[in-house]
Protein backbone atom coordinates (compact mmCIF):
# COMPACT_ATOMS: atom_id res chain seq x y z
CA UNK A 1 0.00 0.00 0.00
CA UNK A 2 1.53 3.62 -1.20
CA UNK A 3 1.27 6.50 1.10
CA UNK A 4 -1.66 8.17 1.27
CA UNK A 5 -2.30 11.05 -1.36
CA UNK A 6 -2.59 14.47 1.27
CA UNK A 7 -4.22 17.56 -0.06
CA UNK A 8 -2.35 20.03 1.28
CA UNK A 9 -3.94 23.62 2.76
CA UNK A 10 -2.92 26.29 4.63
CA UNK A 11 -4.66 29.18 6.32
CA UNK A 12 -4.15 33.22 4.98
CA UNK A 13 -2.62 33.76 8.44
CA UNK A 14 0.11 31.20 7.34
CA UNK A 15 0.42 32.75 4.05
CA UNK A 16 1.03 36.39 4.96
CA UNK A 17 3.62 34.51 7.80
CA UNK A 18 5.02 32.70 5.43
CA UNK A 19 5.93 36.13 2.83
CA UNK A 20 6.89 38.02 5.90
CA UNK A 21 10.19 35.52 6.74
CA UNK A 22 13.60 36.89 5.75
CA UNK A 23 14.87 35.80 2.31
CA UNK A 24 17.10 32.99 3.79
CA UNK A 25 14.11 31.69 6.15
CA UNK A 26 11.89 31.31 3.15
CA UNK A 27 14.57 29.72 1.58
CA UNK A 28 14.93 26.97 4.10
CA UNK A 29 10.97 26.95 4.58
CA UNK A 30 10.63 26.37 0.48
CA UNK A 31 13.65 23.47 1.32
CA UNK A 32 11.33 21.41 4.08
CA UNK A 33 7.86 22.44 2.48
CA UNK A 34 9.33 20.19 -0.22
CA UNK A 35 10.11 17.75 1.89
CA UNK A 36 6.34 18.35 4.06
CA UNK A 37 4.70 17.77 0.94
CA UNK A 38 6.00 14.46 -0.21
CA UNK A 39 5.87 13.03 3.53
CA UNK A 40 4.58 15.38 6.42
CA UNK A 41 5.96 12.80 9.07
CA UNK A 42 9.60 12.61 7.46
CA UNK A 43 12.13 11.72 9.34
CA UNK A 44 13.87 14.90 8.98
CA UNK A 45 11.06 17.13 9.51
CA UNK A 46 11.38 16.58 13.00
CA UNK A 47 7.33 16.28 13.26
CA UNK A 48 5.95 15.99 16.79
CA UNK A 49 3.13 16.91 18.34
CA UNK A 50 2.09 19.81 19.76
CA UNK A 51 0.60 18.55 23.83
CA UNK A 52 -1.55 21.58 24.97
CA UNK A 53 -2.54 23.09 21.67
CA UNK A 54 -3.78 19.67 21.00
CA UNK A 55 -5.75 19.70 23.87
CA UNK A 56 -6.81 23.37 23.28
CA UNK A 57 -8.03 22.51 19.93
CA UNK A 58 -9.47 19.44 20.49
CA UNK A 59 -7.21 17.90 17.11
CA UNK A 60 -3.74 16.72 17.17
CA UNK A 61 -1.61 19.70 16.15
CA UNK A 62 1.80 18.54 14.66
CA UNK A 63 5.07 20.73 14.49
CA UNK A 64 7.51 20.82 11.88
CA UNK A 65 11.22 22.28 12.54
CA UNK A 66 11.87 24.67 9.33
CA UNK A 67 14.84 26.36 10.77
CA UNK A 68 16.06 26.63 14.49
CA UNK A 69 13.55 27.68 16.46
CA UNK A 70 11.11 28.60 13.42
CA UNK A 71 8.65 25.99 13.26
CA UNK A 72 5.39 25.51 11.34
CA UNK A 73 2.30 24.29 12.61
CA UNK A 74 -0.26 22.02 10.80
CA UNK A 75 -3.20 19.31 11.70
CA UNK A 76 -4.62 16.65 9.81
CA UNK A 77 -8.16 15.52 8.63
CA UNK A 78 -8.50 12.38 6.98
CA UNK A 79 -5.97 13.66 4.17
CA UNK A 80 -5.98 16.86 4.19
CA UNK A 81 -2.54 18.85 5.72
CA UNK A 82 -3.56 22.21 7.24
CA UNK A 83 -0.80 24.54 7.58
CA UNK A 84 -2.01 26.77 10.71
CA UNK A 85 1.23 28.90 11.39
CA UNK A 86 4.98 29.44 10.69
CA UNK A 87 6.81 31.33 13.50
CA UNK A 88 9.36 30.86 16.49
CA UNK A 89 7.33 31.57 19.88
CA UNK A 90 7.29 29.03 22.17
CA UNK A 91 3.99 27.35 22.21
CA UNK A 92 4.98 26.42 18.27
CA UNK A 93 7.23 23.60 20.51
CA UNK B 1 -38.45 -13.48 60.04
CA UNK B 2 -38.38 -12.35 63.90
CA UNK B 3 -40.60 -9.76 64.57
CA UNK B 4 -39.91 -6.75 66.86
CA UNK B 5 -42.19 -7.85 69.43
CA UNK B 6 -40.62 -11.96 69.23
CA UNK B 7 -36.86 -9.90 69.86
CA UNK B 8 -37.69 -8.12 72.82
CA UNK B 9 -39.55 -11.39 73.94
CA UNK B 10 -37.63 -14.21 73.15
CA UNK B 11 -34.06 -12.12 73.19
CA UNK B 12 -31.57 -11.20 75.29
CA UNK B 13 -32.12 -7.64 77.75
CA UNK B 14 -31.44 -4.61 76.47
CA UNK B 15 -27.81 -3.98 77.55
CA UNK B 16 -27.25 -7.66 76.41
CA UNK B 17 -28.81 -6.78 72.70
CA UNK B 18 -27.22 -3.15 72.64
CA UNK B 19 -23.56 -5.46 73.70
CA UNK B 20 -24.33 -7.83 70.73
CA UNK B 21 -24.76 -5.39 67.92
CA UNK B 22 -21.58 -3.39 68.45
CA UNK B 23 -19.79 -6.67 68.16
CA UNK B 24 -22.09 -7.34 64.20
CA UNK B 25 -21.86 -3.83 64.18
CA UNK B 26 -18.84 -1.68 63.44
CA UNK B 27 -18.86 1.22 65.60
CA UNK B 28 -20.51 4.28 63.51
CA UNK B 29 -17.67 7.07 62.80
CA UNK B 30 -18.50 10.79 64.18
CA UNK B 31 -18.57 13.44 61.54
CA UNK B 32 -15.30 14.78 62.12
CA UNK B 33 -13.47 11.66 61.98
CA UNK B 34 -15.47 10.96 58.62
CA UNK B 35 -14.26 14.61 57.53
CA UNK B 36 -10.59 14.12 58.97
CA UNK B 37 -10.70 10.30 56.70
CA UNK B 38 -11.70 12.76 53.79
CA UNK B 39 -9.46 15.22 54.23
CA UNK B 40 -6.41 12.73 53.95
CA UNK B 41 -7.84 10.75 50.69
CA UNK B 42 -8.19 14.40 49.52
CA UNK B 43 -4.62 15.21 50.38
CA UNK B 44 -3.40 11.92 48.79
CA UNK B 45 -5.18 12.67 45.79
CA UNK B 46 -4.12 15.94 45.17
CA UNK B 47 -0.18 14.48 45.81
CA UNK B 48 -1.27 12.09 43.16
CA UNK B 49 -3.20 13.47 41.00
CA UNK B 50 -0.28 16.60 40.12
CA UNK B 51 2.39 13.54 39.85
CA UNK B 52 0.17 11.92 37.28
CA UNK B 53 -0.59 15.17 35.66
CA UNK B 54 3.16 15.69 35.30
CA UNK B 55 4.21 12.62 34.05
CA UNK B 56 1.59 11.53 32.10
CA UNK B 57 0.78 15.16 30.53
CA UNK B 58 3.34 18.03 31.36
CA UNK B 59 5.82 16.09 30.20
CA UNK B 60 4.96 13.19 28.13
CA UNK B 61 5.84 13.48 24.49
CA UNK B 62 2.97 11.48 23.26
CA UNK B 63 -0.03 12.23 24.95
CA UNK B 64 -3.33 10.78 23.70
CA UNK B 65 -6.49 11.89 23.78
CA UNK B 66 -7.93 10.13 26.15
CA UNK B 67 -5.16 11.05 28.97
CA UNK B 68 -6.56 14.76 28.31
CA UNK B 69 -9.92 13.73 29.63
CA UNK B 70 -7.80 11.86 32.68
CA UNK B 71 -6.05 15.19 33.16
CA UNK B 72 -9.62 17.46 33.20
CA UNK B 73 -11.84 14.59 35.53
CA UNK B 74 -9.02 14.53 38.02
CA UNK B 75 -8.55 18.08 38.43
CA UNK B 76 -12.38 18.61 38.64
CA UNK B 77 -12.28 16.16 41.15
CA UNK B 78 -10.19 17.61 43.36
CA UNK B 79 -11.83 20.95 43.22
CA UNK B 80 -15.08 19.55 43.83
CA UNK B 81 -14.08 17.01 46.57
CA UNK B 82 -12.17 20.05 48.38
CA UNK B 83 -14.73 22.03 48.29
CA UNK B 84 -17.20 19.39 49.50
CA UNK B 85 -14.96 19.23 52.41
CA UNK B 86 -14.42 22.71 53.24
CA UNK B 87 -18.22 22.70 52.91
CA UNK B 88 -19.09 20.14 55.39
CA UNK B 89 -16.70 21.61 57.82
CA UNK B 90 -18.73 25.08 57.50
CA UNK B 91 -22.08 23.28 58.62
CA UNK B 92 -20.47 21.06 61.25
CA UNK B 93 -19.27 24.97 62.43
CA UNK B 94 -22.58 26.16 62.48
CA UNK B 95 -24.33 23.41 63.90
CA UNK B 96 -21.83 24.63 66.82
CA UNK B 97 -20.54 20.78 66.52
CA UNK B 98 -16.77 22.38 66.49
CA UNK B 99 -15.32 25.12 67.15
CA UNK B 100 -14.98 28.53 64.88
CA UNK B 101 -11.32 27.37 64.13
CA UNK B 102 -11.93 23.51 62.99
CA UNK B 103 -10.54 22.69 60.32
CA UNK B 104 -8.57 26.14 59.16
CA UNK B 105 -5.62 24.85 58.48
CA UNK B 106 -7.05 22.22 56.21
CA UNK B 107 -9.56 24.33 54.60
CA UNK B 108 -6.33 27.13 53.68
CA UNK B 109 -4.37 24.04 52.13
CA UNK B 110 -7.66 23.31 50.13
CA UNK B 111 -8.42 26.74 48.61
CA UNK B 112 -4.82 27.64 48.49
CA UNK B 113 -4.90 24.74 45.25
CA UNK B 114 -7.87 26.00 43.97
CA UNK B 115 -6.18 28.47 41.62
CA UNK B 116 -3.43 26.11 40.55
CA UNK B 117 -5.83 23.47 39.37
CA UNK B 118 -8.09 26.14 37.94
CA UNK B 119 -5.14 27.78 36.25
CA UNK B 120 -4.25 23.79 35.18
CA UNK B 121 -7.64 23.55 34.03
CA UNK B 122 -7.54 26.78 31.52
CA UNK B 123 -4.62 25.88 30.28
CA UNK B 124 -5.50 22.59 28.94
CA UNK B 125 -9.08 22.57 28.61
CA UNK B 126 -10.00 26.57 28.11
CA UNK B 127 -10.01 27.94 24.81
CA UNK B 128 -7.02 28.76 22.52
CA UNK B 129 -8.74 32.35 22.85
CA UNK B 130 -8.60 32.41 26.65
CA UNK B 131 -4.96 31.94 26.59
CA UNK B 132 -2.65 34.86 27.77
CA UNK B 133 0.59 33.01 26.53
CA UNK B 134 -0.32 32.55 23.14
CA UNK B 135 0.12 34.56 20.62
CA UNK B 136 -2.96 36.59 18.93
CA UNK B 137 -1.41 35.70 15.56
CA UNK B 138 -1.70 31.86 16.33
CA UNK B 139 -5.15 32.52 17.90
CA UNK B 140 -6.41 34.02 15.11
CA UNK B 141 -4.62 31.46 12.72
CA UNK B 142 -6.39 28.82 14.53
CA UNK B 143 -9.82 30.52 14.41
CA UNK B 144 -9.00 30.49 10.37
CA UNK B 145 -8.50 26.75 10.37
CA UNK B 146 -11.43 26.30 12.56
CA UNK B 147 -13.41 28.22 10.24
CA UNK B 148 -12.28 26.64 7.20
CA UNK B 149 -10.89 29.21 5.82
CA UNK B 150 -7.73 28.33 3.76
CA UNK B 151 -6.06 28.11 0.14
CA UNK B 152 -3.95 26.44 -1.48
CA UNK B 153 -0.39 25.57 0.40
CA UNK B 154 2.52 27.47 -1.47
CA UNK B 155 3.58 25.19 -4.31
Amino acid sequence: MGKPAYRFVCTKSFWREYEALSADKRAAADGKFLIFKKDPFAKELGTHKINRLSALYRQTVWSVTVLGNLKSLFTMNGNIVTSISIGNHGVYG
Amino acid sequence: MLTKSKVLAEGPSPDALLQVSKEWQPAQEDEVSKLEKRYAEWAAAAESVQHAAAKRLYENKDVCPIEVRFHLQNLSALLFKGQNIVLTAIQLQAKGEVPTDFFEAEIAIIDGLVPVLVSRLNEWHGTIDSQTDIPDSLKKAFAEAKAGEVIPFPA
